[in-house]
């Protein structure tokens, strides 16, 4: 039996499909100057500066950042965020601390009700900083647009409270065992309400993709005295870059843990050693770190994106309560 | 007008972002009386009034410019050569470099609310203390109960020192000062074991002398100048006033700095400290009659103050003087009490004083 002769079989090569890169043009001196105007102006007024100080480094960073030759624009005004400041002193701040007050002073005999209060307090807190973080999200993300089509982030701030508290429980009684199911829930609650004008992201990720590396993570948490948690929150954006998608769009993030090890521990010396004046460098840095680690697959399609309409959400102005960035 | 780069001399180009999708729709600038005017290169043409045009005001340098409209949502012009429309721009006086006040000129709104919150800091300031006064002067029975228990709470983590001689020693001054003065009677008067060199009144017209403080006088006098001080307090009702007028624009002031980010403790020490020292002038006012209405001359206290003064390097006077700055007022004043006083005689003989001196041995 003769063999059949062998042949080469050119099979067509699958239409590789355009790779971006995201570019972060900022240069770390310039803003650096701005950091340093910023930080002069806020001393001068007392701190009421740092509304429109964190306006404009918002905006060097985001109209830094360039897709497809084109930057992102920040949208938001100081004035939105001051404005937000003072309904969020005057409507939260202020009215808790009188309460807080007038509970210490007219229970200060009752221990019952002082533990009530106080963990009370500390579960209001909680829920109202997961709350003010999503606002927050929602409102950069709202005041954030691309060639002119804004994006959005829809569902309410006390939707993703409701999950965070009970996520927040279910880890808890687990030992933090339920973390990649909570994790994947929020991710998909948070992703799959961003639009980018009518254009919906879309979430596919699944426990399976994060269980794994969570486990083993937690596993030598102790061992590693904590450090192995890199592994995870490393394999974690990759995972949400891998399972994202845009339309046509595809994402990839490529980062190892020891190298987000290396970044983290970096920017704590850093900070450390520079008694907190290398804080701008970091900003720069860590923008350089992220858009030259993501990349975006395929090509936009123009046409199946427009502005939307019904734009919601995005209104809310941000609570600047300093808890999702530090300094600015 | 076609628009043209000064470098080029090429019709400035560019692309509109129509704010309805995407897509980047090239366009030739030019300019007329009215404002400026795009031509699409495959479609019709538009017109920006100057009227409607603002712009990104993103703090970059080297980028194009984004143009906005006021009338059409979302919409942008991106502009390459940025330079020519600024020029245009500014020829209409619509283009303003940034600068601090300029922002400050162009954000009416936002002066309008800081001249909000600085006037709700001062009359916090200067309006608050009269509230607190009156609350003060009512003398509210909670109020008064919860001043009490803070007081219990911190004299039961005291040392609290009794030698049967010393206390006697201590109630002698206490009636020489309280002759004219027989409410001063209901004071209780404690001496804590503590090396400090200090003298405080705290809730229940309660006053409190340290170890270190009898240590470091020199005669009774002197014990009795600083009890009229701590006296002047009590009849001045200075500890529930000071409760009042410190807690709430400290609570005020803690809660929206800490959320804007500037550290609370400045704007706390600055209330403690103009309330102390209007205080600390009223307490030695009060001292002063005191003195003159007990014949206790005011030589004591005022050399036992201006000695701590001089000391108030040694980390042991610091305590008193943090608290009772030593000025050229207060001086004055000892000096006339001084020098008014006629009849004086001593508080305390001999072995009375070193009874109270040794009163925690």
């Amino acid at each position: 039996m003769t063999a059949l002769p062998q042949q080469k079989v050119e099979l067509p090569k699958a239409a590789k499909p355009p790779m971006q890169l995201l570019a972060y043009a900022g240069e770390a001196s310039s803003f650096y100057v701005l950091y340093l105007k910023i930080l002069f102006l806020s001393i001068l007024t007392l701190g009421f500066y740092r509304f429109w100080g964190k306006t404009n480094l918002r905006q060097y960073e985001w109209s830094n950042v360039k897709i497809f030759r084109e930057p992102f624009l920040y949208l938001g005004t100081g004035m939105e965020l001051f404005k937000s400041f003072v309904r969020f002193v005057l409507f939260v701040i202020l009215p808790l601390a009188a309460l807080s007050a007038a509970i210490k002073f007219l229970a200060r005999d009752n221990e019952f009700v002082l533990f009530g209060a106080s963990a009370s307090a500390a579960i209001f807190f909680f829920a109202v900083v997961h709350a003010a973080k999503f606002m927050g999200l929602r409102y950069r993300i709202g005041r954030t647009s691309w060639r002119g089509i804004r994006f959005e982030l829809r569902g309410s701030a006390k939707t993703y409270m409701k999950l965070k508290i009970k996520y927040a429980i279910l880890n808890l009684l687990t030992l933090g065992l339920y973390k990649p199911f909570s994790d994947v829930a929020i991710l998909k609650f948070g992703i799959e309400k961003t639009r980018f004008g009518t254009q919906p992201f879309r979430y596919a990720g699944t426990v399976r993709d994060l269980q794994k590396a969570y486990y083993m993570a937690w596993l030598l948490l102790l061992p590693t005295l904590g450090f192995s948690i890199f592994w995870y929150k490393a394999k974690y954006m990759r995972q949400i870059a891998a399972r994202t998608t845009l339309g046509t769009l595809h994402f990839r993030f490529s980062m190892g843990g020891g190298e987000y090890l290396r970044f983290v521990v970096g920017n704590v010396l850093m900070i450390l050693f520079s008694l907190g004046l290398a804080y701008p460098y970091i900003v720069h840095r860590r923008m350089i770190f992220y858009t030259t680690r993501l990349t975006i697959h395929g090509a936009i399609n123009e046409d199946s994106i427009a502005q939307a309409g019904d734009m919601q959400g995005s209104e809310g102005a941000e609570l600047s309560l300093g808890i999702d960035d530090f300094g600015f | 007008m076609t628009l043209a780069s000064e470098k080029s001399d090429q019709p400035v180009h560019g692309y509109l972002l129509d704010g309805k999708s995407p897509r980047k729709q090239n366009f030739a600038l030019s300019v007329n009386a009215k404002g400026i005017r795009y031509a699409l290169a495959d479609g019709p043409s538009g017109e920006w009034g100057f009227d409607s045009i603002d712009w990104e005001r993103s703090p970059l340098k080297a980028r194009p410019l984004y143009l906005k409209s006021m009338t059409v949502k979302d919409a942008w012009l991106v502009v390459s050569d940025a330079k020519a429309v600024q020029d245009v721009l500014r020829a209409q006086n619509i283009w303003a470099e940034q600068n601090f006040w300029r922002f400050y000129a162009a954000q009416k709104k936002a002066a309008a609310y800081l001249a909000c919150v600085l006037v709700f800091f001062a009359a916090l300031w200067l309006g608050w203390p009269v509230v607190a006064d009156g609350i003060a002067a009512a003398n509210p029975p909670a109020l008064r109960r919860y001043l009490d228990e803070m007081a219990g709470a911190y004299l039961s983590d005291q040392l609290i020192c009794h030698s049967p001689d010393g206390e006697k020693a201590l109630s002698e001054i206490q009636r020489r000062l309280a002759e004219k003065h027989p409410d001063l009677n209901t004071c209780n008067l404690v001496v804590i074991d503590s090396d400090s060199v200090n003298a405080f009144t705290i809730p229940g017209n309660q006053v409190v002398l340290t170890n270190g403080l009898l240590e470091n006088a020199r005669n009774g006098d002197e014990i009795a100048g600083v009890l009229a001080h701590e006296f002047g307090h009590v009849i001045n009702n200075h500890v529930m006033r000071g409760f009042l007028r410190n807690t709430v624009p400290q609570l005020a002031i803690s809660s929206v700095w800490r959320a804007v980010g500037v550290m609370p403790s400045m704007a706390n020490y600055a209330i403690d400290t103009a309330n102390s020292r209007t205080f600390e002038r009223a307490a030695d006012a009060s001292a002063v009659i005191l003195l003159k209405d007990a014949g206790i001359s005011a030589e004591g206290v005022r050399d036992f103050f201006a000695r701590l003064s001089k000391e108030t390097r040694n980390s042991r006077a610091m305590a008193f003087m943090s608290d009772h700055p030593a000025t050229e007022d207060r001086a004055a004043m000892m000096d006339e009490a001084v020098a008014e006083q006629q009849k004086t005689s001593p508080v305390l003989d001999r072995s009375q004083w070193l009874a109270l001196q040794r009163i925690c041995e």
